[in-house]
């Protein structure tokens, strides 16, 4: 993703993947993404924006529909910005800080 | 389940596990539900204390995962795998926190009844047990009971009737029947598949669109391995993998015949829909898609060779 809009600063961010999350991340649980700090718009960085992100620029399976639905993460992921749910954070509206880290858990089911 | 003090969840399954909590929260028993799969482990204990009337009770499953996950992202243990330690890691820890609740510490000698004694809120949360993680161990915050829970809310709308009289659909809440795998016209049976590799002068590709670890297991002699993982990932590479090996190897002729195998049948069904996708942006791929054997191995095994193994 192009981040010409702005200073080329960036937020530097975890983000980390289980449950089998990580198979859509090329098998790697732990990743150090350096995030424009800014969105398409000039607005700050914020989750939202960060799944973008995430989508064009780390993930390597084409199967998205394994990570997001309908614009935000798919139902059986949970997403936890320092290990709290993003519910407590204002959800995809989260600004994100430098070093913060975010883990995306997905379900599991068997017993 | 009235019977009971405590319901342990270890389901497997999204359907089974919403069915669970609901009864459990109907029934008014507290809950502890684990899950496991390859190398890792979640762990909550739900409706903790169950709703009293001086008390809104804990949270639910429904609260904490409103919406089923789309039923082609949920893995099972036999596709997925797991490690037997970790399923007994994940018991252990169950049976810990089922004797928390039912005998909690006593405090000031004086006896405390469990779910007096868990009014003592514990924060809501979720724990990861991740084996190759360091630390393999994380509890994470949750939120908590969620405000119109169809389940555990004051304004609950699942009710012992709507559970008894079956009609709630929890299948289809979860879309969790076996997918109906698109209809493949071009599947023929391990038995007709037998009778291919026997006649001779009918040179073909069999393709095991299995994962290599099942492949490395067993395998049908001179078959060769794609999994359907990396098919579905990147449809093009695999066929130009698969080209190239037809075009290097100078015993299989251009437009040599393909035929795809997998376990049960179903991910090979899957696999030649989307070869026979991508044949239309394809046209010069240098195979000839015939089909996929029905019912997979098991069948092969089934129906030609009992020595074949099962795994």
């Amino acid at each position: 993703m192009d981040t010409k809009s702005c200073d080329g600063a960036k937020v530097p961010v975890i983000v980390e993947f289980t449950g089998g999350l990580e198979s859509l991340f090329s098998d790697q649980r732990k990743h150090l993404v350096s995030l424009p700090s800014t969105d398409e718009n000039g607005q700050s960085a914020n989750l939202a924006f960060l799944v973008r992100y995430l989508c064009e620029n780390l993930m390597a399976d084409k199967r998205k529909e394994m990570f997001v639905m309908d614009g935000t993460v798919r139902p059986g992921i949970l997403v936890l910005i320092n290990d709290a749910d993003w519910e407590l954070e204002g959800e995809d509206q989260y600004e994100l800080k430098r070093n913060d880290n975010i883990l995306f858990v997905s379900t599991l089911h068997g017993g | 389940m009235r019977k009971y003090d405590l319901i342990l969840d270890c389901t497997d399954r999204p359907s089974t596990r919403y069915l669970v909590s609901d009864a459990a929260v109907l029934a008014g028993r507290p809950m502890v539900t684990a899950s496991a799969l390859r190398t890792d482990g979640q762990l909550m204990v739900l409706n903790n204390p169950p709703k009293g009337h001086d008390n809104p009770g804990g949270f639910c499953y429904r609260c904490v995962f409103p919406k089923s996950p789309p039923s082609e992202t949920v893995l099972s243990c036999g596709e997925g795998g797991i490690l037997g330690p970790v399923v007994g890691v994940m018991g252990v820890l169950m049976a810990m926190e089922a004797l928390k609740i039912l005998s909690p510490l006593l405090q000031e000698n004086e006896y405390q009844y469990p779910t007096e004694a868990s009014n003592d809120t514990v924060p809501p949360s979720l724990l990861l047990y991740s084996a190759y993680s360091n630390p393999p161990f994380r509890s994470i915050k949750l939120r908590g009971k969620r405000k119109g829970c169809p389940s555990c809310s004051d304004t609950a709308t699942i009710t012992e009737e709507s559970l008894g009289s079956a009609s709630l659909d929890y299948d289809a809440f979860c879309a969790s029947r076996s997918p109906a795998a698109p209809i493949s016209a071009n599947r023929i049976s391990a038995k007709e598949y037998s009778e291919i590799r026997k006649a001779t002068g009918s040179p073909h590709i069999l393709l095991d669109v299995r994962e290599k670890v099942q492949f490395d297991i067993c395998h049908l002699k001179g078959s060769m391995n794609l999994p359907y993982s990396e098919i579905s990932r990147n449809p093009e590479a695999s066929i130009d993998k698969l080209d190239d090996t037809i075009t290097s190897d100078p015993n299989i002729a251009d437009g040599v015949s393909l035929y795809l195998i997998c376990r049960y049948g179903n991910d090979s069904q899957l696999a030649a829909n989307k070869f026979k996708d991508l044949s239309r942006s394809r046209p010069d791929a240098k195979y000839d898609l015939m089909g996929d054997i029905s019912g997979g191995l098991r069948a092969w095994r089934q129906s030609v060779d009992p020595n074949f193994p099962e795994y």
